[in-house]
């Protein structure tokens, strides 16, 4: 039984129709309707990872070089096992949010989830396009609607810099097409080499824009405390696990894959960039006293290192970058998660004013530590093997990567200046009535520790799962 | 199978969340005790053998990365010895923390030791720095035990960070290795070490000097070891004796090959050196027990590392073996002062009449070898560490040694002076540990007749072998005037003036210093970042202005994008299945 890929689209298509449909008769929540959808999609995404996949193909606009179609690459397997699981454990885990029990969220974040699948699928570059945008609308619907704070303004200013990201992909795309006369990704491959040096030079710089603004990496970051921060926490994760790796992925895909021989030459103007900004966001996260914040800045400065693993173009340390977006991704959703558990109880994202936390609440503590430990890069929890590839990679092209190791020392600092400012010390004396995670909370923490630890101690299904890049 | 060894205690960690708390301890202990009758085990049977085992946990790019375990004759001996102390400290557990939490505190224990016993192990670096890195996170936990404290939950925090400032210097010279050799195995490194460039070995050197320092509380990285102290009292005597500082000393007694060749050992005597004379200083002036002991731990790591710098790594395992008996003898003697008198104070624990507790013999027996007094096993551990000395080290050392006991004397004749006497606590979970490292510290020295077959060591008696001796004889005669009979009160005065004098260039200001400038740092780059994004914030503001002039074309009902996106979507799902 070989799993065709379109099931990727008709299956949160018919839970979006659901959803719709649901508003009117009001049978049942619409939570549980997208998670049953999201459900049935990673059931999917299991069952094709047992049989194998089928592409999809099919051509809409013959002289256009426009086709629908569908095929997993080298690359595409971590990347799906991401964006099919982390929302999916995210909605389970977040059921305090005041997003709850709207329609139009769930259907954007439907969508979001959707097309992120599909982009990370898409064999052909206008699909890939118009999904990627998709992504992006619907996140900005979330941001815009569902957030607190200054969300309108947040939203804005993320649709004004990822959308500058997607234009210059856009026009990416259309130089190729110029140039090769195709957009399908396979024809690409086999054509990239007739594409004249300035135009490719053009093209490579436009892609770098893009994932500099997606990922992101110091200095195109400035839409991300906002964003991040004004963002309902289903969308904060949702940015921080799963569109962050889009840019992750376009980087591999299109610098990496279709110009190796220009990346190659930049990567050391590229990695020192990426050493700056892992150091800049490691001290601008120590800086922050909003826990939601500080895990926005925390997430860039992975980000950071995966930027640097990409840039490095050695194959372990590309290898790593793979595994390490993949494993920050289960890590940094259930770090927001989290936090957003505490601040439905204490009421404060504010570090320096709650305290003692643990008494009340161990089991959420236990977890808390627990990934702590392993996005500081902990032995035998996934981020470990990220960072130990990126650095074995990258250090034999610039052995100065090895200053990032501060950034993770000064990381060490402020996660646990944090665990300790939140959960050890005496108890606050607001907090005497705060009650433990539900039992819900605690299996969506369950399922993100076991892929924490799976990946960490079997890295080997990650690698194997990919083809030699 | 090697990794045998490991499995009970990592499975006791396992298994105790499932056991009612009033069982954790047994499950706990269990555990320990097979890992003890295994390492003992695989002792006997593969003594003299070499043999190394490997697993591959991925390959990338060709190269595998792989782990790979060690067995011979001093991995063999150490976790024997991990193992046989880790279990007196649970059976002294089971006194100390009676009357805490004890699931938490035993899970974390069984992980711990599981952490050491797997570093003793390693033959791969790799494997190494993983359960490095599980040392400094259990180490955390056990320090911070008592979370609902101030000052245990900096404490632990202070270990875990300056500790990983050594781990992030480790994963670096492994990183640079590897990139060398290709290679994660020890033995393989230290076999190909001429190809490596010089300039490349003396900065993995000086990495893992870094790393070892960092892990043995070492000069300048010391002061998280003393502030560790917050932490439950058998956490100390496990940190403190065979395990966490040991295993900074046993990397560095495992990369000596590499120091050497970088020819950095003389960095190595030379902080060692350094280390035990700010430590005997700072012991001088400590009224609190517990951290008297951490400045003699301190003290006595210095001296395994300046074996290690002179070459003689037999001599500093043998003292390894031989600190961890007496200072977790002397932290159980501390911890049962404590739990009866209420106070590690030793002025206050005094004065509450300790005059004619049990714990006076086992005390003498453990302070008589810290100084080094024969028949004690220490004084024939110094015997073999002050092998490779030259004349100065060893004039250094006598210095030492007098200093030594003086503060050692020092914290006895004041812990015991009074005459008031009150009834000590008495249990068989006490004492039995209590007696039984007393008497492994008395007749342990003769261990060293036959070391040799275990591990190549040498030893002379020499005429500074005497002076050290006749040294630390002087110094307890000196605690007995100054402490016990309280003469020369203003020579105590100056003693504790010079002592105060050290504290005062303690590096702890410095440290502070540098860990507020870099959170200030941080804070700095915080308001920067906040400016920038602020900067960009305008561009999107009046990019709303903009928008609302063409508000009448959005009619900003969500729903409505909604529809039109679904639509779109149907349509291309229509399309796709009409194209078919």
């Amino acid at each position: 039984m070989i799993i065709n890929l379109i099931g990727f689209l008709i299956i949160p298509l018919i839970g979006i129709m659901a959803l719709i449909l649901n508003n009117y008769t009001k049978s049942t929540s619409q939570k549980n309707i997208t998670i049953i959808s999201m459900c049935s999609t990673a059931v999917l995404f299991l069952v094709g990872l047992v049989y194998g996949f089928g592409g999809f193909d099919v051509s809409l606009v013959q002289s256009l070089d426009f086709s629908f179609s569908l095929v997993t690459n080298s690359l595409s397997t971590p990347f799906i096992l991401l964006s099919v699981f982390v929302p999916l454990i995210a909605i389970i885990s977040l059921n305090r949010e005041k997003s709850e029990s709207s329609t139009i969220f769930h259907i954007f974040y439907m969508l979001a989830y959707m097309s992120a699948i599909i982009v990370f699928i898409s064999g052909n570059l206008i699909s890939l396009f118009l999904f990627w945008e998709v992504t992006v609308l619907s996140m900005f619907f979330i941001i815009s609607l569902f957030g607190d704070g200054a969300n309108k303004r947040s939203a804005m200013k993320f649709l004004i810099f990822t959308q500058f990201g997607s234009l210059t992909l856009l026009g990416a795309f259309i130089l190729v097409f110029i140039y090769t006369g195709s957009f399908s990704l396979t024809t690409l491959f086999a054509t990239a080499s007739s594409i004249p040096s300035i135009v490719s030079y053009t093209i490579f710089i436009f892609i770098l824009v893009t994932a500099l603004i997606k990922m992101p990496v110091f200095p195109l970051h400035e839409w991300l405390p906002d964003a991040y921060l004004s963002a309902p926490m289903s969308g904060t994760v949702f940015l921080s696990a799963v569109m962050s790796k889009l840019g992750g992925y376009i980087l591999i895909l299109f610098g990496l894959e279709l110009f190796p021989s220009i990346l190659h030459r930049f990567s050391i103007p590229l990695l020192i960039l990426g050493i700056i900004a892992v150091i800049y966001m490691a001290f601008a996260a120590s800086g922050q006293k909003n826990l939601k914040s500080m895990l926005s800045y925390s997430s860039a400065f992975y980000m950071g290192l995966v930027f640097i693993g990409i840039v490095s173009t050695s194959v372990s340390a590309v290898t790593g970058s793979v595994i390490l977006m993949v494993s920050h991704s289960f890590i940094i959703a259930s770090l927001f998660a989290m936090s957003s558990m505490l601040f439905s109880r204490i009421g404060t994202h504010d570090i320096y004013k709650s305290g003692g936390v643990m008494k009340r609440m161990p089991v959420l503590t236990f977890f808390f530590v627990f990934m702590v430990f392993a996005t500081l890069g902990v032995p035998g929890l996934s981020n470990f093997v990220g960072e130990l590839l990126i650095f074995i990679g990258s250090y034999s092209v610039f052995p100065f990567v090895l200053v990032s190791l501060v950034g993770l020392l000064v990381a060490t600092n402020y996660y646990l200046n944090s665990v300790r400012k939140i959960f050890y010390g005496t108890l606050h004396s607001s907090l005497k009535k705060i009650s433990d995670i539900s039992l819900v909370e605690i299996f969506g923490l369950s399922l993100f520790s076991f892929f924490v630890i799976l990946i960490g101690l079997y890295p080997s299904l990650i690698i194997g799962s990919f083809g030699v890049i | 199978m090697l990794f045998f060894i490991l499995l009970p205690a990592i499975i006791a960690t396992l298994l105790i969340p499932l056991f009612r708390k009033e069982y954790s301890f047994i499950v706990s202990i269990t555990g320990t005790a097979l890992s003890l009758i295994l390492s003992g085990y695989h002792f006997y049977a593969g003594f003299g053998k070499i043999i190394e085992q490997s697993y591959t946990w991925m390959t990338v790019n060709g190269y595998s990365i792989v782990l790979s375990t060690v067995s011979n004759n001093l991995t063999l001996f150490m976790a024997t010895l991990v193992s046989f102390i880790s279990l007196m400290v649970l059976i002294f557990s089971t006194f100390y923390m009676k009357k805490e939490p004890q699931k938490r505190f035993y899970a974390e224990m069984s992980f711990f030791i599981f952490s050491m016993l797997g570093l003793v192990i390693s033959n791969s670096l790799l494997l190494f720095f993983v359960f490095w890195e599980f040392i400094g996170v259990s180490s955390y936990l056990l320090i911070g035990f008592w979370y609902s404290k101030e000052a245990p939950s900096a404490a632990g925090k202070k270990a875990l960070v300056i500790t990983r400032i050594g781990d992030m210097a480790l994963l670096a010279a492994i990183i640079i290795l590897f990139t060398a050799v290709h290679t994660f195995s020890l033995s393989s490194i230290l076999n190909e070490l001429s190809v490596i460039p010089p300039a490349t070995m003396a900065i993995v050197s000086v990495l893992l000097i870094t790393a070892a320092f960092s892990k043995a509380a070492q000069f300048p990285f010391y002061t998280w070891l003393i502030d560790a102290m917050e932490g439950p009292t058998p956490v100390s005597a496990l940190l403190h004796s065979a395990t966490m500082v040991a295993a900074g000393a046993y990397l560095a007694v495992l990369v000596l090959p590499i120091i050497q060749s970088a020819g950095m050992t003389g960095l190595v005597t030379g902080f060692g050196f350094l280390t035990s004379l700010i430590a005997a200083f700072l012991a001088l002036r400590e009224r609190h027990f517990k951290k008297i002991l951490a400045y003699s731990t301190m003290e006595s790591l210095a001296f395994m590392f300046l074996a290690i710098g002179t070459a003689n790594t037999g001599g500093a395992v043998f003292y390894l073996f031989t600190h961890a008996v007496f200072k977790s003898l002397l932290f159980f003697v501390s911890g049962v002062l404590a739990l009866s008198f209420g106070t590690y104070d030793i002025y206050k624990i005094k004065s509450r009449g300790s005059r004619k507790s049990w714990v006076l013999i086992p005390s003498l027996i453990g302070f008589l070898s810290l100084s080094a007094i024969p028949p004690f096993m220490s004084f024939f551990a110094h015997l073999s560490i002050t092998y490779g000395f030259n004349f100065y080290e060893n004039v250094g050392f006598v210095v030492i040694s007098f200093l030594t006991a003086l503060f050692a004397f020092r914290a006895f004749f004041i812990i015991f002076s009074s005459n008031r006497s009150r009834p000590t606590l008495k249990d068989p979970a006490a004492y039995f540990p209590v007696y039984i490292l007393a008497a492994v510290s008395s007749v342990g020295g003769s261990f060293l007749l036959f070391f040799n077959n275990l591990l190549p060591i040498q030893y002379r008696l020499d005429m500074f072998s005497y002076l050290s001796l006749v040294a630390a004889a002087l110094g307890i005669y000196m605690a007995l005037e100054l402490f016990y009979y309280k003469k020369a009160s203003r020579m105590v005065a100056k003693l504790y003036l010079l002592s105060d004098r050290i504290a005062n260039y303690r590096y702890d200001n410095i440290l502070l210093y540098t860990g507020n400038s870099i959170v200030g740092f941080g804070e700095v780059v915080a308001e920067f970042d906040n400016v920038l994004a602020r900067s960009f914030s305008r561009l999107a503001a009046s990019a709303m202005y903009l928008s609302s002039k063409s508000r009448r074309i959005q009619n900003g009902d969500a729903l409505s994008y909604i529809d039109a996106i679904f639509i779109g979507m149907v349509a291309l799902l229509l399309l796709v299945v009409v194209m078919l």
